[in-house]
Parts: C-alpha cells; sequence; structure tokens
C-alpha cells in the first residue's frame, strides 16, 4: 500500500523521462528507420549508442534521484512519513527499472531491426525459450538490473559514515574499485562454480562482415552470480537507510 | 467581553482570572450562566488552553465559577459571593488609586474633592 | 498521564560540535512547550533525535514511551526548519500524496485548514513564497491528529501575515488535553502565550526550564525578556 503510493511519487518525479524522452526517443527511432535504406552501415551503428548509453543514464538517474532530494532537503520529508529505508529504497529502484525496461525495449528493437537490416545474424542462446528479439532485450535488462543497487552502495556508504566531510568522491571511488575487485576476482568465480548446476549457454553474434562476439559457455551460471551479487547490494542499501543514514 | 491579555502583565492566568471576575460582577457574564468553554476561551484570547483551563480551576477554587459535570462551567448563582467579590475588587482598586495618589503628594482631602469632580463629569456625559 | 518525552543523559556529538551534552528532558503529555534558543543551541538537533533521524552516541531516547523508530512516526507530525516540500507538487498533490500514509489523516480538516491559512490548492509549491510554503508545510501536520507535534523553528524567515495565520491555526486545531506540541523558536513575540511550558537551550544544555506563568511571576517578566537576559 505504502508502497505504491511511493512508487507513484517517483513516477511523477521521472514525468519528464516519458513526455520529453520518450517522443525524441520515438523521433531518432523512426529518422534512424527511414534513413537505414541509404545509409544502412552507419544507422546501424548509430543504434548502438543507445545500447551502450543506457545503462549509463540509468545508473546515473537512479544516483540521481539521491543526491537530488539531498541537495533539496526533500529527502528530510520522505523520511518524516512513516516509512521503512527499504520502502523507499525499492520504490526508487522500481522506477528507474521501468524507465530502464520501457526505453531499452525501443533501443533494442531499433537496434535489432536495423542489424536484419544489415543482415546481421543474431543467434539464439541455447534452450532459452525465448528467441531472437525478445531475447537480446531480456538478457539485456536482467545484466542491467543487478548493477542498480551495486552502483548505489558505496555512495549510500559514505553518506552513512558521518565523520568524513571532505574526500567523500574519493572514498566512493576506492569503495567502487575495491567492491569491483571483490566481485571479478572472488565472486563471479565462486558463484559461478556454485551456480554450475544451470545450464550452460553460448551467447554468440556473427556479422556477415566477419563481426563476431560470444559469451562464455558459463553464461547462466555467471548471470546468477551476478544477481546474487545484485541482491546483496540491495540488501546492504536497504540495511543503511534503514539504520545507519542520518538525516 | 473582550480580554487582552498584556505579555508585561504577569502570570496570564491570573490576568484572565482578573478580566472573568470584573465581567462577572458587571453583570456581563449573568449569574448562574454558562461559561464559554475553555477551548474556544483560548481561541478566542490567544492563548494556550491549559492556561484558561489553570484560571477556571482557580475561580472554582474561589467560588466564582461553577462546573457541572457533563455539563460545563457556570458562573456561580451565590449573588452573595459576586457582590463580596465586587467589594473586594473595589477595595483592591480603591487602595491602589490611593497609594498611588499618595506617593505624588495629594492630601486625603484634595483625593476626595477629585474624586466627586470625576463622578460628576462621568455622569454629565452619560 | 505519562510522559511524551523522556530523553535521559543524551550526548550528540558532530564533527567539531557537540550539538547536545549530556542532555536530560522529560515532558509531560498534553502541554504546549516552547523549546528556546539561539540558532545553533541544539534545537534541531534534539527534534531529528526524536523523529530518530538521527541517534546518540550516549544516552537513551524515549519518545511516547518507546524509542525512536519509523512507525512511532504515525503518532508524530514532524514541520522541518527546512524547505522539505517537492516544489514540482501541487498543494493538492502534497495533501493527497501524505494522506495516504496516515491513520489519523482528517479529510474534513483539509478545506477548514486551507481556508484559515488562505492557500490555494490548485497551485504548484514551487511558485509559493517562503512563507506560504511555511504555511503548507504547518497544515501538512495539522491535517492530522497526532500524539505530538514537534515544529521546528516555523517561525523563522517568514513575513507578519503567514506567522499569524500559522499560530491562529496551531491554536484553532489543537487538541487540548490530548495532544502535546514542542516549537522550538528563537523568536518568541506573539507566540509568548502559546506555552504552558518553557524550556531555555543553550550549546546543547538547558538554561532554564518551567512554567510559563510561573516564570514571568518568579521574574516579573515576559518571556521574551527572560530569554534575553538568559541568553545574555
Amino acid at each position: 500500500m505504502k508502497f505504491n503510493f511511493l512508487f507513484l511519487k517517483e513516477l511523477k518525479q521521472e514525468k519528464t523521462w516519458f513526455i520529453m524522452g520518450l517522443p525524441i526517443f520515438i523521433g531518432i527511432g523512426i529518422a534512424l528507420l527511414l534513413f537505414a535504406k541509404r545509409w544502412p552501415t552507419q544507422c546501424f551503428f548509430l543504434s548502438c549508442i543507445p545500447i551502450i548509453a543506457m545503462p549509463i543514464i540509468v545508473l546515473q538517474n537512479l544516483l540521481g534521484s539521491y543526491t537530488k532530494e539531498w541537495r533539496a532537503n526533500t529527502f528530510q520529508y520522505l523520511f518524516s512519513l512513516p516509512v521503512r529505508g527499504w520502502h523507499i529504497v525499492f520504490a526508487k529502484l522500481a522506477v528507474n527499472i521501468v524507465i530502464l525496461v520501457v526505453f531499452s525495449f525501443i533501443a533494442s528493437s531499433l537496434f535489432y531491426t536495423l542489424g536484419k537490416n544489415m543482415e546481421v545474424e543474431f543467434v539464439d542462446i541455447a534452450r532459452l525459450p525465448y528467441a531472437g528479439f525478445k531475447n537480446f532485450w531480456f538478457l539485456y535488462i536482467l545484466l542491467i538490473i543487478p548493477a542498480l543497487p551495486f552502483h548505489l552502495f558505496p555512495y549510500m556508504l559514505t553518506k552513512s559514515l558521518t565523520k568524513i566531510s571532505k574526500l567523500r568522491e574519493l572514498i566512493i571511488i576506492v569503495v567502487s574499485i575495491g567492491l569491483l575487485i571483490i566481485l571479478f576476482n572472488y565472486f563471479l568465480p565462486f558463484g559461478t562454480k556454485m551456480f554450475s548446476f544451470l545450464p550452460e549457454a553460448t551467447i554468440s553474434m556473427i556479422g556477415d562482415n566477419g563481426i563476431h562476439t560470444s559469451g562464455s559457455a558459463n553464461f547462466f551460471p555467471g548471470l546468477a552470480a551476478w544477481t546474487l551479487w545484485g541482491i546483496i547490494m540491495l540488501i546492504g542499501d536497504c540495511i543503511i537507510v534503514d539504520k545507519h543514514i542520518e538525516i | 467581553m473582550e480580554i487582552k491579555i498584556d505579555m508585561d502583565g504577569g502570570a496570564i492566568y491570573l490576568q484572565i482570572m482578573d478580566r472573568i471576575k470584573r465581567a462577572i460582577v458587571r453583570g456581563d457574564w449573568k449569574t448562574g450562566g454558562q461559561v464559554i468553554s475553555v477551548r474556544d476561551m483560548a481561541i478566542k484570547i490567544g492563548v494556550n488552553p491549559n492556561t484558561v483551563a489553570r484560571a477556571y480551576a482557580e475561580l472554582e477554587r474561589e467560588g466564582m465559577l461553577i462546573s457541572k459535570r457533563g455539563m460545563g462551567t457556570f458562573v456561580t448563582e451565590d449573588k452573595k459571593r459576586i457582590e463580596e467579590e465586587k467589594e473586594k475588587l473595589a477595595t483592591q482598586y480603591a487602595e491602589r488609586f490611593g497609594k498611588e495618589i499618595k506617593e505624588i503628594g495629594i492630601s486625603m482631602n484634595v483625593m476626595t474633592k477629585l474624586l466627586n469632580k470625576i463622578v460628576k463629569e462621568n455622569e454629565s456625559t452619560k | 498521564m505519562g510522559l511524551v518525552l523522556d530523553l535521559k543523559n543524551v550526548t550528540k556529538k558532530y564533527p567539531g560540535v557537540d550539538a547536545l551534552k549530556d542532555f536530560s528532558l522529560s515532558l509531560d503529555r498534553g502541554k504546549i512547550v516552547g523549546l528556546l534558543g539561539p540558532n545553533g543551541s541544539g534545537k534541531t538537533t534534539l527534534m531529528k533525535l526524536i523523529m530518530g533521524f538521527i541517534k546518540p552516541q550516549k544516552g537513551e531516547v524515549k519518545v511516547l514511551g518507546v524509542s525512536p523508530n519509523p512507525m512511532i512516526r504515525e503518532k508524530i507530525a514532524y514541520v522541518s526548519e527546512l524547505d522539505v516540500l517537492y516544489p514540482w507538487m501541487t498543494v493538492r498533490e502534497i495533501l493527497d500524496f501524505t494522506s495516504h500514509f496516515y491513520r489519523d489523516w482528517e479529510k474534513a480538516k483539509e478545506s477548514e485548514l486551507l481556508q484559515l491559512l488562505a492557500i490555494e490548492q490548485d497551485k504548484k509549491i514551487g511558485t509559493f513564497s517562503y512563507g506560504m510554503r511555511t504555511r503548507v508545510r504547518v497544515m501538512l501536520a495539522l491535517c492530522r491528529k497526532p500524539e505530538l507535534v514537534l515544529l521546528d523553528d516555523p517561525f523563522s524567515g517568514i513575513d507578519l501575515v503567514s506567522r499569524e495565520k500559522v499560530q491562529d491555526a496551531l491554536l484553532k486545531t489543537y487538541h487540548y488535553k490530548e495532544q502535546s506540541i514542542v516549537l522550538a523558536t528563537h523568536i518568541i513575540d506573539e507566540a509568548e502565550p502559546l506555552f504552558d511550558e518553557v524550556v531555555f537551550i543553550e550549546k546543547g544544555k538547558i538554561n532554564l526550564q518551567g512554567k510559563a506563568d510561573d516564570l514571568r511571576e518568579k521574574y516579573s517578566k515576559n518571556i521574551t525578556d527572560i530569554y534575553k537576559e538568559v541568553f545574555k
């Protein structure tokens, strides 16, 4: 109940995404599709930009939804309500996932259509019930979502350390690098082993121009480990907001 | 009845008591009549209701007000008590007047004359 | 009766400052208490401790008999000293948004308070003057029937008309005998007759505490003048 109203409030706060962003995004998409006949290669490469930029934009947007409220003091109002900290974390996360899903859908379909136009061959991932485009979009979202709470965590951590007022940015960078080292050197290898019972899969994309990319055979165990990392980070965010942040 | 609180006039509940007493002895607040509730009085004069309640409670103790359970607060029906209070107040004011007039060195004789003059002037303006 | 607030030997330090030092305070229910002190005396820190926004390094805070927690905020209304409302919302929107979180929200009070405080509900908060925004913040607290109302410096920096309206609304919606109000301010003036009790604090310590009327009698001065004497 309370979560719904927080979610709606966050959605309203992000309404420029939908009022301004959506028409612009769709407009660019239509333009690219129209130009694709004359300049297929150029248009295909342009369609890669939103695919690459989307995660960065959404990650920054999530962080921005905290920093903006902090700066405008509106956080104090939010926290004066009888809600638990995790309600707030979840509402902000959910809205950014909605943005991600909607915009990545457009970006992916554009990428996919223009790719087809270029006669790029999208190879399906073995044994996944979804085929072709859906496959791509779905995996794309799954890969980005765990990054959202992860991206938030170092910021939250420094916010909870009231003793530091200077060097906050530096500490955020150090913590982020530290977490990345833990993630890649220890957590992912360990997690992949843990989830090795999951089916192996290869994700590969071969274009007629010779572009050939392929993912590891441990794709699903890796994805599961990555998701677990995201959940741990989310729990961390919630605990910090609930118990350790001073407003 | 208008009650104005003077911030420099000492305790507020005492000021409220004083104003109510005057209203009762003057007959503005009728004998046995119901008194405006604590909350309404507080809003009317812009003070904390607990302060008004304290003034009412003190007035009850002095027998000027009577609270009837579940009905509200009323002015006492005891006319003797009201007369008594009227005399008390009059004495109080006269004493205050006498003291101040003495301080500027005016004799009792002149004071009586002055009083008579004021009374006459008041009557003629009526 | 019970205590609405009970702080025991509370110390709250910030880097470089001791906001509260070994601070103890108990307040009975059903009173309007003036928390008086200059800027930086620890008033806001005290409010934040009560709300559970911050935690003390030492000591114990009890509000309405329990340790501060998010759910006790259902029984508390808090008006921050900061301009905390979303500028993109209209008054209507912030009223609707806020009302969903409280069981004690009184819908009927909305129109009464809009009128009393002369607020136009269809306007965006961002278009209002500071005084007007303060009226809206106070209104959000008064549309409810909380056991405790915390007002952190609502009079600072607002125009005279807003101040009068806020004070009037405060008195008119006050639930006599049931509600406790803690009003922190460094500008007493017209607020003086509102207080049952006053607590003077300076540099995180209580200087003087007592019933407002008793202090007026004892010092034969009004609270504003006592304030000047205490914080000389």
